[in-house]
């Protein structure tokens, strides 16, 4: 059984892309990833962000002085084509809810979808004689490449800030995965690295009003990173802490680089993980990110609470 | 199994509502800054700030006579910058400073500027009657006061942009944004814009976004035009006024723009 829970826990990892504000668009997206044995997944998540504050360009760090929550239920799915090549899915919808005076407080819509696929090149768990054992030397590793839909409301369709549910921009994102047992069905390194490209967005409209001028955007490129731990206790029990963040390159604005615009935002996360039955998990994850000055620039700080439950096909 | 199922659904009653904006409207505390008197006669200056300020000054005085302080008729506040090379010139201000029964005193406006080698004097007048003049004054400077000029070559005119409102800008939210605006063809006296259409737009340039909902200036009483700007998040504000007079831009590209420290 624990061994069962080894293997849906690598299914199942939690890539976790950063995305700081309402306003940048999108919050966070998670994409659930398959296991040897697995041939699908299906995942519904909750999840709620509260904005605490703000890094600004000099790294210093400012609260908040109203509410600011995105709320955000969001359907996964993944699919393993053959040993090597799987694909997930993301369809989050967004709820926006902002406390400031005199503005509208709460915005609702569909987010960017997120499409990624994965070559794993090497599986740490090897099928032999129809039983899984894992490799002693060797980490599970792939390649992941994916694509960011602009699907939720940018500036230019909503009219209000709450109506923001995502960044307007596609993006492609090209990055590796990699895991290693340290203690045999018991303890986990997980460590991700990615690399986003963003391409121009042109306006012609920004929050309900006509842009008269040229008017193009293009977000800077950004390198997302991730290190995971995965404890197992039992068969029934697990617990995860990561550490994620990323560094995003000035923007552009009409193709003239903005200076001091880059971006930067670390965070933690703890998740603690529910099998009730084999097919079946429960996650409920805590992540924040430390609101001191110096670890970030340019980007909110937040606290995000979530849950998900996964069901998981096996492979026959 | 019950522990468990507590542990992971109770995140999502787990929530925080924040703080809410704080209002910082109170009743004004009006301060006085000058007194000018003469035999019988005094001119006693109000101000919220304890000195004249570079940029927008919102005056209140009282005008004493024989120890009675009156409340009717008018006043005539003139500040004249005398430059230290020869010749003078006069800052955009209120024709006349009139009663305002919430004061309690004759209010107006003054805009300060000056080259650091002027000499500011006053000079008051109550129904073209009775005068105090060649009052000098130091001003003050506050980095939140600010004021934008700019020469049009065309219209062979220096246009002078002033920020009224908001000074402050304590937290994020919205806020009244109120500026003057005036001309001078001679950089000597200011004459009153009242025909400009004018077109905001708030930005948070390290973030790369705006703000919706922002209510462009529109003239409400002679120079003052009054709109609302929004910021949706704490940090380094820019806001740009494109502003057009007779059907025509009178800003360059980018357009003057006045910036806010949102914390």
């Amino acid at each position: 059984m624990v061994r069962t829970i080894i293997k849906i826990l690598i299914l199942i990892l939690i890539y976790t892309d950063a995305y700081a504000c309402n306003i940048c668009g999108g919050g966070t997206s998670d994409i659930a990833v398959l296991a040897l044995d697995g041939k699908a997944l299906f995942n519904l998540g909750f999840s709620r962000e509260n904005f605490s504050g703000i890094w600004d360009n000099k790294g210093n760090w400012h609260k908040n002085n109203f509410s600011q929550h995105q709320y955000k239920l969001t359907l996964g799915t993944a699919y393993r084509f053959n040993r090597y090549l799987q694909c997930a899915l993301n369809i989050p919808v967004i709820f926006n809810r902002s406390a400031l005076t005199g503005l509208k407080q709460n915005g609702t819509g569909l987010g960017d979808i997120t499409i990624r696929g994965r070559y794993e090149i090497f599986h740490e768990f090897q099928p032999i004689k129809q039983k899984y054992k894992i490799d002693k030397t060797l980490p599970y590793f792939a390649i992941v490449c994916g694509i960011n839909l602009p699907t939720g409301n940018s500036e230019e369709e909503a009219e209000n800030d709450v109506d923001v549910t995502g960044s307007g921009f596609f993006s492609s994102v090209i990055g590796i995965s990699v895991t290693k047992s340290i203690l045999r069905q018991k303890l986990q390194i997980i460590a991700d690295l990615s690399w986003q490209h963003s391409f121009e967005k042109k306006y012609s409209s920004y929050f309900g009003e006509p842009v008269s001028y040229d008017y193009s955007k293009q977000p800077g490129d950004k390198i997302s990173y991730s290190l995971s731990t995965n404890y197992i206790i039992n068969n029934w029990h697990a617990f995860s802490f990561s550490i994620t963040g990323f560094l995003e390159g000035n923007h552009k604005i009409n193709d003239i680089e903005i200076n001091n615009s880059e971006s930067k935002n670390i965070g933690f996360t703890i998740a603690y993980t529910y099998y009730p039955s084999t097919p079946f998990r429960i996650t409920s994850a805590i992540k924040f990110t430390p609101r001191a000055d110096n670890l970030g620039l340019n980007n909110q700080t937040s606290d995000l609470l979530s849950v998900n439950l996964t069901y998981y096909i096996a492979e026959n | 199994m019950k522990n468990a199922f507590v542990f992971l659904i109770l995140p999502i009653f787990f929530f925080h509502c924040g703080e809410e904006m704080v209002n910082y409207d109170a009743d004004p505390i009006y301060k006085k800054i000058l007194t000018a008197e003469r035999d019988t006669i005094k001119f006693e200056v109000y101000s919220l700030d304890d000195r004249f300020l570079n940029g927008y000054n919102e005056l209140h005085i009282k005008v004493i006579i024989n120890n009675a302080e009156v409340d009717s008729g008018h006043v005539k506040f003139t500040p004249v910058m005398h430059k230290i090379t020869g010749g003078t010139y006069y800052l955009p201000r209120s024709e006349r400073f009139t009663f305002e029964t919430l004061s309690g005193m004759f209010s107006g406006y003054v805009i300060f500027f000056r080259d650091s080698l002027s000499l500011c004097q006053l000079s008051f007048n109550y129904n073209d009657e009775i005068s105090i003049d060649s009052v000098t004054i130091t001003l003050g400077f506050r980095p939140e006061n600010q004021l934008i000029s700019w020469n049009n070559i065309n219209l062979q005119k220096t246009f002078l942009l002033t920020l009224v409102k908001p000074v402050y800008t304590y937290s994020a939210g919205s806020y009244i944004f109120e500026l003057m605006f005036h001309s001078t063809n001679d950089s000597i006296t200011y004459e009153n814009i009242d025909n400009a259409e004018m077109f905001i737009k708030p930005w948070m340039p390290s973030m790369g976004h705006g703000s919706a909902n922002n209510v462009h200036p529109a003239l409400v009483s002679p120079a003052r035009y009054r709109g609302t700007v929004n910021f949706n998040m704490p940090g380094e504000w820019y806001v740009y006024d494109s502003i057009k007079v007779n059907g025509n831009f009178i800003t360059q590209t980018p357009p003057p723009y006045f910036i806010f420290q949102v914390w």
